[in-house]
Order: C-alpha cells, then structure tokens, then sequence
C-alpha cells in the first residue's frame, strides 16, 4: 500500500484532486469576480483608460493559479501520504519508518517530475477558462451565475480530459 | 485622410448595427476643440454608441472615426491604447473598481501608464480628488460612497492622465438638482481652465443648456439638427421641438403611440 498511494498520488490524483478543487474554488471565483466586472462596466473602463484588460486582469491571475497549482497538489501528495501512513498505523501496525521506507522506494523522480509537470499545466487551463468565462459574461446577474457554473464545469471535464489525454502521450513517448 | 485642425474627433458616415438593429445610419459628426457638445436623443437612440465608438471600444459596421490626426478604426491594438490615454470617460454608473479604494481608483491610470513615484502620484491623484472635491474621501471603498460621489471620483480618474478629450455618459443622470448642478459646474470649469474637449451624452434638458456650446440631436440613427444651443432651441423640426419640450405629440411617439396610450 505505501508504494501505491505514493505512486498514486505522485503521478496522478495529486495533481487531479488539486484541479478539481482550484476549478471549483479559485475557478468560480475568477469567473465571477470578472464576470461582476465586466457587467458593471469595469472591464470596459480599464480598456478605455488604455490598459489592456489581458495584462491587468488575466495575466496576474493565469500566473497565480500556475504557481499555485504545484504547491498545492505537491501538499496534497505529502498529506496523501502521511494519511495513508497514520492509517496503515491504525489497521494494519505497519511502523512509519517502515512505511516511509517502502515509499521513498516506491517513489521515482519521473512520476513526481511528470506529476508537477502536469500541475503547472492545469494551473493554465483552469485560469485561462475561468478568466474568458469571466470576460466573456453578458447579461447582467444572471449572467455572471451561468458563467460561474459553466466555467466550474468545462473546468473540470478540460482538466480530466486533458490528464487522460496526457497520460496517454506521457506513456507513448516514456514508456516504462 | 486627416481630420482638420481645428476638429478634435470626427465620425464619418458611421453606419452601427447591433444584430438586425441599425442604430447609427450612416451618421456624421464632427467635434470642434474646446466645444462642450451635448449630444441629445432618446434613451437607447444611440448616443452612448458614439461615445464607445470615438474610444474604439466597438468597431462600426461601415464609415470611420478619427481622433486627432489618427483613424481610430484602422489603428493597430497597441497604438489604439495609446491613443485611449488622451480620452477620459465617465460612465453613467462610474464604473469605479469596486476592489480599490477612491485613491487607488484615481491612480491606477498613473500606476499602470506612466514611471511616475508614489509620491508624484499621491499629489496628482490629491489634486485631481481636491478638483471634483472628495479629497476627505480618498480612504473609501466605492460600495461607501454615494452615486454623486461615484461620479465626481470617476471624473477624477478620468482626467488624471490630463485627456485633451472628456466622453460624459448621462453625467447627472439619477442625481438630486443640487449635485447635478454642481456636475454641471465641473464640467464647465474643466473645459474654460484647462482646455478640455466635451463631449456630454444626456437627456436632461436643463443640465443640457446650461453646459452645451453645442448641441447635437440624434434621431433614428442621423444626427437630426446640429448647433448652438439657441439654434435648437429656435429649430422648426417638430423631433427636436417636442424632445426639448417633453411633449407627447409629435412624431416622436408615432408607431408607439398606441402602446403608451393602451
């Protein structure tokens, strides 16, 4: 089981469970917050002061969730494993010198390469579709509600998506 | 394909659809310098459009508006916000940052267009809120002030970058007699002290005469009748005759009438 989960999470449900929930927080968020924006005129003012709405308001934000993603899937391996670790105490008596052990065997430099590799990007596509859900809104209130729950969710299915479609790249081009 | 000197902004043969809707036909306009010109019309004539398409923040559908010597819709993004840095805009509802305190709305144009130091800024955006008269405002967050107030730091901001042209949309639109009058009284002094160009969108007749040099009226997507404010005033044309008076009778209502009557 240490091997798993380190491997698990490493590669893989790190970095996914981290998307999802920065989709649906920070996402959401995003979305609204610059959806609000841009029915109240505001996005439209900051352009007709002569700065462009992608450096002032996208790019901070796209640059944020980029560094942000890695950090946080990178506490979301550790807590991984030191859960499963305090668990396999519980039930199963396995020792934590022991259990780190077989993780620190388990672990390979490629899987948490691939698995930060990996977060940075869906850092970017979360941002990206937050942000021209956000700028995009039209229609008042109700407006930035249906913005908000359609970026949560194109966020969530582009993020799985794009994790299959890397492991599948990942796997042709670095076999094992 | 320069405009002449003396105009500041030109719409030429402006034609503006939004989907089946034409709301400028084939309309032109010129803006002399140092001019306050009201531009006159129903609500949804068109007259916000003007003031967007002169910022080139939408695109025409067919004709060209110059600023200066520059031709805003052929201009390339980066020299178009350029261009933008010499036109202030007030919006009808002030469109202030709602995330930013009054100072740090008034300097964001300074902070994110120019190298100037805090320090620098700190004065300019002092004397900018001393000039509208919210100096005692500066720590507040917008959601604190009230529309008035809204209004006077959005001016605020807009002339911080010293424009050579000021766009008002409906500037005393929702507020009480006394505080459109002193809106009014900006604007004025604004345009005789520093030399600023206005262009006022409205329909507030009072607030209309006692600033305009000239007016425009907009009707049906052409501009209907141009001119000193007393040339409107004198004009034959039963539109214009019955928009400055607020009368029900006329050509205005015609087609609707029924719908108001009913």
């Amino acid at each position: 089981m240490p091997g798993l989960v380190a491997i698990a999470f490493t590669r893989e449900l790190g970095p996914l469970i981290t998307g999802i929930m920065l989709a649906a927080r920070i996402g959401a968020a995003f979305t609204a917050e610059l959806g609000t924006m841009q029915v109240s005129e505001e996005v439209e003012a900051i352009e007709a002061m002569g700065i462009g709405p992608l450096r002032f308001l996208v790019a901070p934000r796209m640059l944020a969730l980029f560094f942000l993603m890695p950090c946080l899937s990178t506490v979301a391996n550790l807590a991984a494993i030191f859960a499963s670790c305090l668990i396999s105490r519980a039930y199963f008596s396995i020792a934590f010198v022991y259990f780190f052990d077989l993780v620190r065997d388990a672990l390979l430099i490629r899987d948490i390469i691939t698995g930060v590799l990996k977060s940075f990007l869906f850092g970017l596509l979360i941002g990206g579709i937050a942000c021209y859900r956000g700028l995009s809104v039209k229609g008042g209130a109700a407006g930035v509600g249906t913005a908000t729950t359609s970026s949560v969710v194109t966020a969530i299915a582009t993020v799985i998506g794009f994790d299959t479609m890397y492991n599948i790249v990942y796997t042709v081009f670095f076999p094992t | 394909m320069t405009a002449a000197n003396s105009y500041i902004a030109e719409l030429r043969e402006v034609t503006m659809r939004f989907e089946e809707k034409k709301v400028l036909d084939d309309l032109s306009l010129k803006i002399r310098s140092q001019d306050r010109l009201v531009i006159l019309g129903q609500s949804g004539s068109g007259k916000s459009t003007i003031l967007r398409l002169i910022l080139g923040i939408l695109n025409p559908n067919a004709g060209s508006v110059f600023f200066k010597q520059f031709e805003i819709t052929r201009l390339p993004r980066r020299k178009l916000q350029r261009v933008r840095r010499h036109i202030g805009m007030v919006y009808q509802y002030s469109a202030l940052l709602s995330s930013r305190t009054v100072r740090d709305n008034v300097a964001l144009p300074l902070e994110e267009l120019t190298d100037q130091s805090r320090e620098e800024i700190d004065q300019i955006v002092d004397q900018k809120l001393e000039l509208v008269g919210m100096k005692d405002s500066k720590n507040l967050m917008p959601s604190e002030l009230s529309g008035g107030m809204r209004k006077r730091v959005s001016l605020a901001r807009a002339l911080v970058l010293d424009p050579e042209l000021v766009l008002f949309d409906e500037p005393v639109a929702g507020l009480d007699p006394v505080m459109a009058s002193v809106i009014d009284e900006l604007i004025i002094s604004l345009s005789e002290k520093s030399k600023v160009t206005s262009v006022i969108v409205t329909h507030e007749m009072d607030s209309a005469f006692r600033i305009a040099t000239r007016m425009a009226m907009l009707y049906r997507g052409k501009i209907i009748e141009e001119g000193k404010p007393e040339k409107l005033k004198e004009s034959k044309n039963p539109v214009v005759s019955q928009f400055l008076s607020g009368s029900t009778e006329g050509p205005i209502l015609e087609g609707t009438k029924d719908a108001t009557t009913a």
